[in-house]
């Protein structure tokens, strides 16, 4: 049933969306574009504009057919339209009874293609009767918008991603952010006190915090009022993981995977105790929970470098020679934010720089791509915690170990190996805080002087790491790591055995405290 | 941006003439190119005679020239098009080449600012790339930056670059259907930052704006993949991807850098997507070869130039990918007669 829209002159040139960013999960949108299967593509008219064909191709594996349409603009060309399906089988009639491979037919064929590609839609050429034009009624789930779109059946061979125009007046174009309010929960570590939280109070209010107090646990830590928390110290630590509780580093903020193991939600933000609210370089304050949820709630791409970085960023897309069949990205479990002011260098530089500031802002977020690993900081971090939370272990650091400053980097490299393996995205980038503290250079040095050699070790040794095929959850795949870990590392130094013990230790504590259902 | 003092006699700029009349081209980037010794090849396709403002130290080479090097076979490579560049290429001497299209000026940056282009390529340049670890706060070797803790040391002094990659504002190097879906997107976010493309990660890396190391990856820039209805509109073309990968893994291959971000230019609105669309759409399907084929592509460990590799890869292209489509035959085709004829002109 065809939806009409008044379109009058002073209807504003409506955008296009892509589907990609705005195709809710459980659409309410027909079928055939709701997958990449299907072989419907549905077609953007807009009383001003030109619309297009788009070409893009299919990631299904299951898709046999090979014909292809190889010109659309002239009235000729030996490509063919038929019913595509599934499993590949092409001739036969489409819903109308059309048999697009018919000669008989490639004519109306052929001008259907061309009005597609061609015109506004008044053109005359273009004719909203045409029997290879199917007007299709469309919600966009998001914005409970109408839509009409226009579907063609196409073989199955060129897969078509669906892209979708209003063609009514909408206020505003960008969704906004939704809150998640519900989904996500804000981990701080803490040995001090949470005064920095009254500076991030419009941001984060709405949110449940879970405070990991480090240091002595009869220490009050004051929580500004208003926020909804719950707090857990070293006391709450061992009594909820007994035994287990030994992987939980001490003296360290380490500690704060304790807060991602008890969160019931989705998502999870940490920050840093002496960050702050940053500014842009329009002077405007960065809600850098905000970007984080950005991040995670669009897809990544590590399979191919976009060199306009986050395409699907407002104001960007992917570039030319960008296959197609890529551009659906995978899902996100990782932004990585970063940090104006006081960077995070190690001990050396800091000892050699004491005066460097980080004051450039770059405006980009980017996918770190399969197969490269990187530092990854603890200080301005998002992840999904359904995708990837148990590889979020922050090791054994701190009091009685050899080392410190190196949680966030060893949870990076475990993290970023299994992302790999399964196929998972990992952002860095924008958002950014203000980093205020720069923590002792000599007492740093101290806590990562084993770490510099180590780490000569360590790189190769992720570089270098496959995980099984039949690894397919993050459990499996972290345990398997850990295995490796004391085959290999082990005979660098005893920590490393000490270490693996502690990651079989944490998926153990990980999956008592959270059953699958 | 860290200062470098560059060595004016280490550079070559080569522009490819599109278009008969360089004057506002070369008016808009007087400043900068004026301190160069510049390299323009004319589009042997483009009949007439350009127009060059005065004032600019330049080498000019006509489609007479061209076919007086390259010879006419049947076989002979074609220069038409954005490929007249590679004759310039050729043609050079010097360390350094920078290659910006004639439809695109000088930048400015967010703080208004006007960007020498050529500056930040030659300092991508002549600065170590670092392919084998990310560093999150990108260019290390820039001033105010540095690696971040975690960084392996062993790994801080990178590897030389050989290709720096620019961005454009304004039209930015999307396709054709991206677009003409988009008819008003713009690019207007300036990011200042360089970064190394990882080791063995691919990308596309546009012709429109960029730089290299010709003493180190020269033979690697090559006019191969010519698309059967290419035209002088980047829409329709892919050949500057072909190409890009092709560098990127001889220089993943040969441990060099290729950087990407800055500088960037301000690219002028030319053509129209749909039409580029109607007209050359095959590209864009054929890059779904193109990419798994050079991500899985491994180079032989005896392979030590940039030629060699470059006659590997042709050879691998000639097995894997020549029988699906012609046009990878003839790729392959155009590497080999490449390097030959890069062989003979520096022999020469």
């Amino acid at each position: 049933m065809l939806i009409s829209a008044n379109i009058t002159s002073t209807t504003p040139p409506p955008r296009f969306l892509s589907l990609h960013n705005h195709l809710p999960s459980s659409a309410s949108v027909p079928r055939p574009f709701s997958t990449a299967k299907t072989h419907l593509f549905s077609l953007s008219i807009t009383p001003t504009h030109h619309h297009a064909l788009f070409l893009p191709f299919s990631t299904n594996s299951s898709v046999t057919n090979t014909d292809i349409i190889t010109d659309i603009s002239s009235g000729g060309g030996n490509g063919e339209i038929g019913r595509g399906s599934n499993n590949g089988d092409d001739g036969g009639g489409d819903e109308n009874g059309n048999n697009w491979n018919d000669d008989s037919n490639k004519k109306n064929r052929d001008e259907a293609l061309m009005a597609m590609a061609s015109g506004p839609a008044h053109d005359p050429k273009f004719d909203s009767n045409h029997p290879a034009l199917k007007p299709l009624q469309v919600i966009d789930e998001s914005t409970g918008q109408q839509q009409v779109v226009y579907s063609v059946t196409i073989p199955n061979s060129i897969l078509i991603k669906t892209l979708l125009v209003e063609i009514q007046t909408m206020a505003a174009i960008e969704p906004s952010t939704p809150l998640l309010k519900d989904e996500l929960d804000i981990v701080i570590p803490t040995i001090r006190n949470l005064d920095f939280l009254e500076m991030w109070r419009p941001f984060f209010q709405p949110y449940h915090l879970i405070i990991v107090q480090d240091g002595d646990p009869s220490k009050k830590i004051n929580v500004p009022e208003g926020f909804d928390y719950e707090l857990y110290n070293r006391n709450d630590i061992n009594k909820i993981l007994g035994p287990k509780a030994s992987c939980i580093s001490f003296k360290d903020s380490a500690c704060r995977c304790f807060g991602y193991m008890v969160s019931k939600k989705k998502y999870i933000f940490t920050i840093d105790d002496d960050c702050f609210v940053a500014k842009d370089p329009t002077g405007k304050e960065i809600n850098a929970l905000e970007q984080h949820i950005k991040n995670l709630l669009s897809p990544s791409t590590p399979f191919f470098f976009n060199t306009l970085y986050d395409p699907y960023r407002d104001g960007a897309d992917f570039v030319r020679g960008y296959p197609f069949s890529l551009r659906e990205g995978v899902p996100t479990a990782v932004s990585h934010g970063l940090w104006l002011n006081i960077p995070d260098y190690d001990a050396p530089t800091q000892l050699v720089k004491p005066r460097e500031r980080n004051t450039r802002y770059v405006d980009a977020v980017m996918t770190i791509p399969k197969g490269t690993l990187f530092p990854m900081c603890g200080m301005n971090l998002g992840f999904n915690r359904e995708l990837i939370g148990p590889a979020m272990y922050f090791g054994l650091m701190g009091d009685g170990q050899p080392i410190g400053r190196y949680d966030d980097m060893w949870a990076g490299w475990c993290t970023k190996v299994i992302c790999d393996h399964l196929g998972l995205g990992i952002k860095t980038g924008l958002p950014y805080i203000w980093h205020s503290k720069a923590s002792n250079p000599f007492v740093n040095l101290k806590k990562e002087y084993k770490g510099i050699y180590w780490q000569e070790e360590l790189i190769p040794f992720f570089q270098s790491v496959t995980l099984p095929k039949d690894s397919t959850t993050v459990q499996t795949c972290y345990l398997e790591l850990a295995k490796q870990v004391k085959a290999k590392l082990g005979k660098v130094d005893d920590y490393f055995n000490k270490l693996a013990d502690a990651m079989v230790t944490w998926i153990e504590a990980w999956d008592e405290l959270n059953p699958s259902t | 941006m860290s200062e470098i003092s560059i060595n004016h006699d280490e550079v070559d700029i080569v522009i490819g003439a599109l278009q008969l009349d360089l004057t506002s081209f070369m008016e808009e980037w007087r400043s900068v190119f004026s301190q160069f010794h510049l390299i323009i090849v004319q589009d042997p396709d483009l009949k007439g005679k350009l127009e060059i403002p005065a004032g600019f130290n330049f080498d000019l080479y006509t489609k007479s020239d061209i076919d007086g090097v390259v010879g006419l076979s049947s076989n002979a490579i074609s220069f038409s098009g954005y490929s007249c560049r590679y004759f310039g290429y050729l043609m050079s001497h010097k360390k350094y080449i920078i290659a910006i299209d004639d439809d695109c000026v000088p930048a400015k940056d967010s703080a208004g600012n006007f960007v020498d282009a050529v500056a930040q390529h030659i300092t991508n340049l002549s600065t170590p790339a670092t392919p084998f670890f990310f560093n999150t706060l990108y260019d290390p070797f820039c001033k105010g930056a540095d690696f971040v803790r975690g960084y392996p040391f062993s790994l801080r002094s990178g590897v030389d670059c050989g290709l720096s990659c620019g961005l454009w504002l304004n039209l930015a190097d999307l396709d054709a259907p991206t677009q003409a879906l988009k008819p008003e997107l713009r690019n207007t976010r300036y990011v200042d930052a360089v970064l190394t493309v990882p080791l063995r990660t691919m990308m596309p890396t546009s012709g429109i704006n960029i730089a290299f190391n010709r003493e180190l990856v020269g033979p690697a820039l090559l006019p191969a993949f010519r698309l059967a209805k290419e035209g002088n509109l980047r829409w329709e073309t892919v050949e500057d991807i072909w190409t890009g990968m092709c560098v990127k893994v001889v220089c993943d291959h040969l441990r060099l850098g290729v950087k990407s971000g800055l500088p960037y230019v301000w690219r002028k609105e030319r053509g129209n997507a749909i039409e580029s669309l109607k007209k050359e759409w095959e590209g864009v399907k054929l890059m779904e070869d193109v990419v798994p084929f050079f991500q899985s592509l491994r180079l032989s460990t005896s392979v030590a130039t940039a030629e060699d590799c470059v006659s590997e890869i042709a050879a691998v292209v000639k097995q894997k990918l020549a029988p699906a489509n012609p046009v990878f035959a003839r790729a392959a085709e155009n590497m080999l007669e490449w390097v030959k004829l890069w062989k003979r002109v520096r022999t020469q």
